[in-house]
């Protein structure tokens, strides 16, 4: 009777261990799921701030092309290698996307481009305002 | 070789000949022809002869907050004004002048101002 009672004994301690031990892996578990969700989403964040910086940055580095090339004087012709120097960056730095035929946007980009090629000042203002005016961040 | 840049070589040159005579002016003097007066930092003036006429050129270098590094740091840019009897005829900057050339101009005339001259005579 006594060696039953102890057999007994024995066997709840050891569910109870094994309870435990279940109890512990699977804690440990959602901890690392939630862990890893944790750095995917710190990732994520340093990433989208990183997207922003330079998102901020290209709208100034395009707004001050805009500016240095409407301070070219419309008469100030043939025009000068430093005009030339800030319309061909202005050129570089007006997005063409592979669609840009199919938008209105893309299509005043477009009209940016091939009148800074020329030399018509006013033109290139007249087209720079057109494309302004489709851009929500410039 | 365009008029503008015609205008800036005269300038050079009658600057680095010595004919121009530069002084330095107040940093707030003629706020009322400069854009963002506050961010001007050193200001020189002068006199030439065109076509008969004297028309005076002021040497603006103005400093301000780059927004690019979030206004961490600060940036240079420097432009000339001329003036007929204080009105506003025309600006040369680096659109229209490489800023090489503004760059040079600003180096002679940093040392042949009339401080520069008081300073080192």
């Amino acid at each position: 009777m006594k060696f039953e009672l102890k057999r007994v004994w024995v066997t709840i301690q050891e569910g109870e261990s094994d309870l435990f031990d279940h109890n512990l892996s699977w804690y440990s578990e959602w901890a690392s799921i939630i862990s890893l969700l944790v750095a995917i989403l710190s990732l994520a964040l340093v990433k989208s701030i990183r997207k922003n910086i330079i998102k901020f940055r290209r709208k100034q580095r395009v707004s001050t092309l805009i500016e240095d090339v409407f301070r070219i004087p419309v008469d100030a012709l043939p025009l000068s290698s430093a005009s030339k120097s800030k319309m061909d960056a202005l050129k570089r730095n007006v997005p063409i996307g592979l669609f840009a035929r199919c938008t209105q946007r893309g299509r005043a980009g477009i009209e940016v481009r091939r009148h800074l090629d020329g030399s018509d000042l006013v033109s290139i203002r007249e087209a720079i305002n057109d494309w302004v005016s489709y851009s929500e961040d410039i | 070789m365009n008029k503008y840049e015609k205008l800036f070589d005269d300038i050079l040159n009658k600057t680095k000949l010595g004919v121009l005579e530069w002084r330095q002016l107040r940093k707030d003097a003629n706020s009322d022809v400069i854009f963002n007066v506050n961010v001007v930092w050193r200001q020189y003036s002068t006199t030439i002869e065109r076509n008969t006429h004297s028309f005076t050129i002021l040497l603006v270098e103005k400093k301000y907050d780059d927004p690019e590094f979030d206004l961490a740091y600060e940036k240079y840019r420097s432009e000339l004004l001329v003036l007929d009897e204080g009105e506003l005829v025309t600006t040369l900057d680096d659109s229209t002048v490489s800023a090489t050339d503004i760059a040079k101009l600003i180096s002679v005339v940093e040392t042949k101002s009339d401080k520069a001259k008081r300073l080192f005579s």
